[in-house]
């Protein structure tokens, strides 16, 4: 029962704050979408079907935060490379400031219960 | 995109007409590139995986990947919408809104169905304090030695009520029995979604 509460909410949290992880990814250079999804396996623990980042990053797209474009590689292949708009920076920073505050929250109300 | 061997080209193929089915309904200037995408991803997690033959490197990123009718499911119903309120055809709102029905479509119903059953449990409380307060009007009711009503009459005249006092431990019974099922109900669907 703890076990099944515990998984359901840790998925719920995870899909909620995906967008959050991607955009933040994101800010530091551009990715193609493979090697974005490696890089979320490799900061977090996300175990999501890998497919799921394609609809996601579309909508950021529509959003007007992230903005798409195909690179030729030296290789031949070409890549489809996720860039983080200037409107996609300005409402990260809003988001992170928000991620902190609530953050701290949550460890203060911790700290006080244990 | 060629792979070495029949049996991996087939299942890669097989994929992406799954893949293209999901889509069919975005423009094609997003399917083509969404195609191409995907494929890409598909090579890059097999040469990542560990996997020793080529099917199951294959097999590895498909299932990494995900079963495309779920994962496009979002974006199908994001597009619709949004073609829909661009254009403002009566026929494109209509399926918009059937493909945003469409994913919530189990939701809708399971709720529903918990409701109905609520709203019996409910039914049975109100038939219980009927009872108490009108008790003529409440029960069973029987009219030329036939079935005619069963719950709160509000003129009973011509009808004789069968039930009496049992009425309360049928009442009982029936709320006890609508409370199992629902609790059972509730359990099954939540290990059904884990």
């Amino acid at each position: 029962m703890e076990k099944e509460y515990v998984d359901n909410w840790e998925a719920q949290v995870k899909k909620g704050i995906l967008s959050f992880i991607v955009l933040n990814i994101l800010s530091r250079k551009h990715f193609y979408g493979y090697e974005l999804m490696d890089e979320i396996q490799r900061v977090s623990t996300y175990n999501i079907a890998e497919g799921t980042l394609y609809p996601l990053l579309d909508r950021l797209k529509k959003d007007g935060l992230v903005t798409s474009e195909w690179v030729h590689q030296p290789s031949g292949v070409p890549r489809k490379y996720y860039s983080i708009t200037k409107a996609g920076e300005s409402t990260l920073e809003i988001m992170n400031r928000h991620w902190l505050s609530l953050s701290s929250s949550i460890n203060k109300v911790i700290r006080k219960n244990s | 995109m060629e792979l070495k061997t029949i049996e991996a080209q087939n299942v890669f193929e097989q994929y992406l007409r799954t893949l293209d089915d999901a889509i069919k309904r975005l423009p094609l200037s997003m399917q083509k590139d969404l195609r191409a995408e995907i494929s890409l991803h598909i090579i890059d997690s097999m040469q990542a995986s560990n996997k020793e033959t080529e099917l199951d490197r294959l097999r590895d990123a498909l299932d990494r990947l995900g079963d495309p009718e779920n994962y496009m499911k979002p974006m199908i119903a994001d597009y619709a919408v949004e073609f829909a309120t661009s254009t403002f055809q009566p026929y494109h709102v209509f399926l918009a809104i059937v493909q945003n029905i469409g994913i919530g479509i189990e939701r809708t119903l399971r709720s529903s169905f918990f409701f109905l059953l609520y709203l019996t449990l409910f039914l049975f409380v109100f038939l219980f304090v009927s009872k108490i307060l009108y008790p003529s009007h409440t029960g069973l009711f029987f009219q030329n030695g036939g079935f005619h009503a069963f719950g709160f009459l509000s003129n009973p005249q011509g009808d004789s009520e069968q039930l009496g006092g049992w009425l309360f431990p049928l009442v009982i019974l029936g709320f006890s029995l609508d409370y199992l099922l629902i609790t059972l109900l509730m359990k099954l669907t939540r290990k059904r979604r884990k």
